[in-house]
């Protein structure tokens, strides 16, 4: 492992690379962003004057929309069998034959600005865990830049529960370091060092045997999610080579959330599951884990940027040669829904947020560079991926933007010769029929999704059953203005250097209790 | 319970890739307009596209019924023509016919926009000649100043001078001109020739035609309100609508059949009829 000494091992943007690399860099800034606007406005202008190839494009392309659908549902439905199964599973007696007492599980729950009792939510979900809490780490990361009650909050909570676990910290993260951007990545890297010296080499406790599970504040452990990953752990061939990935569920919040923040935290929870069945294409998101030796041989999270949950999957991929993977475990962590005091407030977090999501298209320089100066790595693989995550991030911008307009763009500038043709009236007609058969797959996505809540909480009844079911509906406009749009807005964001800050998702819960599983 | 095999997910995807390429270039040709016929072979459609106003209309396609309209489909497609001459009935209960002959070509849609007047005129209302207005105790009855204005507007037409009758003969509308020679209204389309409406054309297109050659002389013509396809205008016999499309059989329709009357089209969507002293506001929304 070489890889992770070069100076550009944690680069993060084109401006702190020099020279060749510095334009290479950049060219792959613009990639993304240039093959999304080249497909839209092309699609646009070629409705002007080829609008019969563009009409067939478009029929074509919603055929194939239509074939990816089901593929994909085939995903989902086995995931959702998976997960079930791993949720009934008792993992104890999985783990009865084998040794584990040495594992150590060391949870971050980094936080900026949530309240108490947010992180007490999630102190109390560990402390649910069957899992010796002996062995179990706990940091409470707070940052120098949220002010002393921060760290106050840090130090009430190590009070009242630091003493139910084997080891509790709280870390207080300086601000304005050199060389950091504000962040969660800045956050927990100080965190895990802080964790390494403090609680790893003071109880010579080995970096093998410990977990690390990078958490969000409002993160909600299933009971027996410490105990599944240990079991994950202990049957990979080579837990050093592999990261692992929970499924994330927005459920601690679900049944308070407006339809459209719920529409969009299902959606994201769906395509986590689907890409748990295809864990060749799996990079970490958002709540994931990761052996502790593997994170200090890389230096942790990256602490120069903002989408540090799939960047250390990158760093570690470049940093093992390219034999590097993420293991999924299909056991659920549970988070917060957006939710906000307004429902437009909402509207607009949720707009941040994907738009703080799909701004993970800053790994695709980063990724794309490190296949260039990474020669180890096979060609093939490098092909495989690249093409994974251009088209992957492609798709997302434009697919909803194609389908939903080019549908009818040809009839409106086609001109008359195009529209005294056959193919301008069947054109509606033939992408409205695929469409429909397209949205048959939200029947299942209701269904699994009325499968995955929480309990009805009280006061709430089949009104509310009913409104996740009709919910549903509300798919073809929060694909463009939760997916296309903000994913469209980061890729050009990248190709003109306004790299996005990290935006910390405001957390508010009409509920003080949580409860998940 | 493990993620599904690689080896399955390969069968997935060649399964799903083969079925999609097969299905392509089918979607294709059903997209432009090829059919296939009971012994497999292709043979390529066209069709006929009805545009109206009108809810609750019959469809006819040489004399069989194929569809109804309703409030959210007014218009009606009718595909999988093979190429021909098509008789097309439009028609509602109370109200007159529209019927055509219309050509149909290989990959081609023949549009026309249907109109049907209903068989008794509809007034909307009669503008009075007085209105009343209380002054203190008492009511006064004065002249309507909407009805003085609209005899105005009669009477400004009616007194014009030839040479200026010859401007104001003169009406046009999204680039069609109506102009009167006698007792002829002619139709022009003043945009680019490659652009003239579907109405202007029959098998090739005609950029100047004769609208309609009236029995009797023409005292006024117009568009019908909120169309450039269809004209009203008033002869010894009533006010009538026609349209311009060149197709055969030419639509003509009464709006108000009776001798001596007059009309005005108000704003380009109103239609005033003056039937002596009277002046009515016809409907002509339907």
């Amino acid at each position: 492992m070489e890889y992770q000494n070069r100076p550009y091992f944690h680069v993060a943007r084109a401006s702190q690379l020099t020279g060749k690399d510095r334009v290479i860099y950049k060219l792959f800034e613009i990639l993304p962003g240039f093959l999304s606007w080249a497909s839209v406005i092309l699609a646009v202008v070629l409705s002007f004057f080829i609008p019969v190839y563009v009409a067939l494009f478009i029929i074509v392309f919603d055929l194939f929309w239509l074939f990816k659908t089901v593929y994909l549902s085939i995903h989902l439905r086995h995931n959702w069998k998976r997960m079930r199964y791993n949720m009934k599973l008792d993992w104890s007696k999985m783990l009865e034959k084998m040794r584990y007492d040495h594992i150590v599980h060391l949870v971050l729950l980094p936080f900026y600005s949530e309240s108490f009792e947010v992180i007490e939510q999630s102190i109390k979900s560990l402390l649910s865990s069957k899992y010796d809490k002996k062995k179990m780490a706990v940091v409470v990361a707070s940052e120098e830049r949220a002010g002393p009650m921060a760290a106050e909050i840090a130090n009430r909570i190590k009070e009242k529960y630091g003493e139910q676990f084997g080891y509790f910290i709280t870390t207080v993260h300086p601000k304005d370091l050199p060389d950091e951007a504000p962040g969660k990545g800045s956050n927990i890297s100080y965190a895990a060092e802080q964790a390494r010296i403090h609680i790893l080499d003071k109880h010579k406790i080995r970096y093998e045997d410990v977990i690390v599970s990078a958490f969000d504040m409002d993160t909600l452990v299933y009971p027996q999610y410490f105990l599944c990953l240990t079991w994950y752990f202990l049957t990979t061939p080579n837990p050093y080579k592999v990261s692992f990935q929970p499924v994330p569920l927005y459920n601690n919040n679900i049944w308070q959330a407006p339809a459209f923040s719920r529409v969009v935290a299902m959606s994201s929870t769906f395509w986590q599951m689907i890409q748990q069945e295809r864990p060749e294409r799996l990079a970490t998101f958002s709540s994931h884990a990761v052996c502790f030796r593997n994170l200090y041989e890389i230096g942790y999270w990256q602490k120069n940027m903002v989408s540090e949950d799939s960047r250390i999957f990158w760093n570690l991929f470049l940093a093992h040669d390219g034999d590097y993977s993420v293991v999924p475990i299909s056991y659920p962590v549970s988070m917060d829904a957006n939710l906000a005091p307004t429902f437009w407030q909402t509207m607009r977090n949720v707009y941040k947020q994907h738009r703080r999501w799909t701004w993970g298209v800053e790994n695709v320089p980063y990724i794309l560079f490190g296949f260039v100066k990474n020669k180890k790595i096979s060609l093939e693989k490098k092909i495989r991926l690249a093409f994974v995550q251009l088209e992957g991030f492609w798709s997302l911008a434009t697919n909803p933007l194609l389908i939903f307009f080019c549908g009818w763009l040809p009839i409106i500038v086609g001109g008359r010769a195009f529209n005294s043709t056959v193919l301008s009236r069947s054109l509606p007609m033939i992408t409205r029929d695929l469409m429909i058969l397209s949205m048959c797959g939200l029947i299942l996505s209701a269904f699994v999704c009325m499968t995955l809540l929480p309990p009805l909480p009280p006061g709430y009844g089949r009104r509310h059953q009913f409104a996740m079911i009709l919910q549903w509906v509300l798919v073809p406009i929060s694909i463009i203005l939760f997916g296309a749009l903000p994913g469209l807005e980061s890729q050009t964001r990248l190709m003109f250097s306004k790299y996005l800050g990290f935006w910390v998702t405001p957390k508010f819960r009409k509920e003080s209790e949580v409860h998940v599983g | 319970m493990k993620p599904i095999s690689r080896g399955m997910r390969r069968i997935y995807l060649v399964v799903f890739t083969l079925l999609f390429i097969m299905l392509v270039p089918t979607l294709i040709l059903y997209a432009l307009g090829y059919r296939f016929a009971s012994d497999w072979s292709i043979f390529s459609t066209g069709g006929i596209y009805i545009a109206s106003d009108q809810s609750g209309a019959e469809i006819y396609l040489n004399n069989k019924l194929v569809s109804q309209t309703s409030y959210f489909r007014r218009g009606y497609f009718i595909q999988n023509l093979r190429r021909g001459n098509y008789f097309v009935i439009f028609a509602k209960q109370n109200f007159r016919s529209w019927s055509k002959h219309l050509d149909v070509l290989d990959q081609k849609v023949t549009e026309a926009y249907a109109f049907n007047m209903p068989n008794d005129p509809v007034i909307r209302r009669e503008i009075p000649e007085f209105t009343k207005v209380s002054v203190a105790t008492s009511t006064l009855t004065r002249p309507n100043a909407f009805y003085t204005d609209l005899l105005i507007d009669f009477a400004e037409r009616n007194l014009q001078s030839e040479s200026v009758l010859g401007l104001l003969r003169e009406k046009d509308r999204k680039k069609v001109v109506l102009w009167q020679e006698g007792n002829k209204v002619h139709a022009r389309w003043t945009g680019a020739e490659d652009a003239a409406p579907y109405f202007f054309c029959n098998g090739t297109c005609h950029t100047d035609v004769v609208v309609y050659e009236s029995p009797s002389p023409i005292k006024y013509f117009d568009f019908f309100p909120n169309r450039n396809d269809l004209i009203l205008l008033a002869n010894d016999s009533g006010v009538y609508v026609t349209e311009i499309d060149v197709r055969p059989d030419r639509n003509i329709q009464p709006v108000y059949e009776k001798g001596g009357v007059d009309f005005i089209v108000e704003n380009g969507n109103i239609l005033y009829v003056k039937d002596g002293s009277r002046v009515l506001e016809v409907e002509t929304a339907f």
